[in-house]
């Protein structure tokens, strides 16, 4: 009995302590592209993003390459071209 | 330049304008779907809903814009114009063109068809204003909504201005007057239209009537860079901070970005089902290479969510899922010369 009132004062005192972190955003995943977005990013029905990016800024511009690719929102490249 | 466009059937499409202007569109695995020869003076203007391209050329003459069709890459002519854009609603089934009426002045409203006919012509609005019989100056189209329903600004040689709404039978379905002052800032949100009318009044009106919902004071001081909107909530960013109302006028809260005196503007943004606003804002008068960031989630009442502020990455683009409340944001890196962009998940729930 004594203990289930130890845990019932913690788990009180945390919420007291952290008010609203339970609704926080947490970041889940991150991956990386080399490169710049050059259009506003999508993500597709399947759930995928698709991203327009570039190799290089723009005032770079003619000389730069760019990439399509479609990647799951853990990173993963589904294609890329 | 590539583009890409998605429509509301699933069609996904990669258009790339190449060095020799020709439009190529793809499919998502590299297909070539058509090309469109586009002319070396012609820039893409938008990409409606269902991933038409509209492109536009001017001189000093006139202005074309010339629709490429996003199932077949067939290219279509809006009649020329002298000095004013075609205006397109986003869905790309309406289109209204101002034009030169007879008396030489830019004052007959056009509706045109999806062939680029000319379905009628509506000359003049009004030949007077009336209160002080000032004579029609100049008239310009700010929106056509996806009803087709154009709110044309009507300016009179007096300075006066009213705001129009047509259907697409070139009925007016009503008239408000705008005074000396047209803040050029217009939003749609459900039934209601918004509007700045003067240095420090705003409207919220019917769309349908043109009846007054409700009357807004703004802070003079306070300078409105944009306004957005879902079918719920507009929302009104300036410096620092966005207004959020409800499409029935009622303030809902402001959002304060983290430093109050910086010039923090909304960068880009993106909506869910759930009326969630997912907010880029930068600081661009920031000395740092990149300016400072910070991506902020507000809830249909005006509650913030969460913030993520970051003084070491640029972000530019948000991407929201519309029902589950994740969302991923793109913040760029300099390193070494090369830029990484860093693509984090987040969640905040359904």
């Amino acid at each position: 009995m004594k203990k289930l009132h130890i845990w019932l004062l913690l788990v009180l005192t945390a919420v007291l302590l952290f008010p609203g972190q339970a609704f926080a955003a947490n970041k889940n995943t991150s991956f990386t592209l080399k490169g710049e977005p050059v259009y506003k990013p999508a993500l597709g029905k399947d759930g995928n993003l698709r991203v327009l990016y570039s190799d290089a800024p723009y005032a770079d511009y003619p000389n730069r390459a760019f990439t399509f690719t479609v990647t799951t929102p853990g990173g993963q490249q589904l294609s890329s071209w | 330049m590539p583009y890409f466009a998605a429509d509301a059937k699933g069609n996904e499409r990669v258009y790339n304008l190449d060095s020799r202007f020709k439009l190529n569109a793809y499919d998502l695995k590299h297909r070539k779907l058509w090309e469109a020869q586009l002319g070396k003076h012609d820039s893409i203007e938008k990409i409606d809903l269902k991933g038409n391209v509209y492109v536009q050329r001017s001189d000093a003459k006139s202005v074309v814009l010339t629709k490429v069709n996003a199932a077949n890459g067939r290219k279509i002519n809006y009649p020329k114009t002298e000095h004013e854009s075609t205006q397109v609603s986003e869905n790309g089934t309406y289109a209204y063109q101002i034009a030169k009426g007879k008396d030489g002045r830019q004052s007959v409203l056009r509706n045109v068809k999806t062939n680029g006919k000319i379905a009628w012509t509506k000359s003049p609005f009004d030949k007077t204003y009336k209160k002080t019989k000032s004579k029609l100056k100049s008239a310009h189209i700010h929106f056509v909504d996806e009803k087709g329903t154009a709110y044309v600004a009507v300016t009179y040689a007096n300075g006066y201005i009213e705001l129009h709404a047509y259907n697409t039978k070139g009925k007016r379905l009503w008239k408000r007057e705008i005074g000396k002052y047209w803040a050029d800032q217009l939003g749609i949100s459900g039934n209601t239209l918004y509007y700045e009318s003067g240095f420090n009044t705003a409207a919220f009106v019917d769309r349908k009537t043109g009846k007054t919902i409700a009357n807004l004071k703004l802070d003079t001081s306070e300078e409105l860079f944009k306004i957005i909107s879902n079918s719920k909530n507009i929302y009104l960013t300036g410096h620092g901070k966005f207004y959020s109302y409800t499409n029935k006028g009622k303030r809902l809260g402001i959002y304060r970005y983290p430093e109050t005196d910086s010039y923090y503007r909304l960068f880009s943004h993106a909506f869910d089902k759930k009326s969630r606003l997912y907010a880029v804002l930068y600081n661009d008068d920031s000395d740092e290479p990149y300016p400072l960031s910070t991506t902020a989630v507000i809830s249909e009442t005006g509650k913030v969510l969460n913030e993520t502020n970051d003084a070491r990455n640029f972000t530019r683009y948000v991407v929201a899922h519309p029902t589950t409340g994740d969302y991923y944001v793109f913040s760029e890196k300099k390193s070494e010369g090369e830029t990484v962009t860093s693509v984090s998940s987040y969640s905040i729930g359904k």
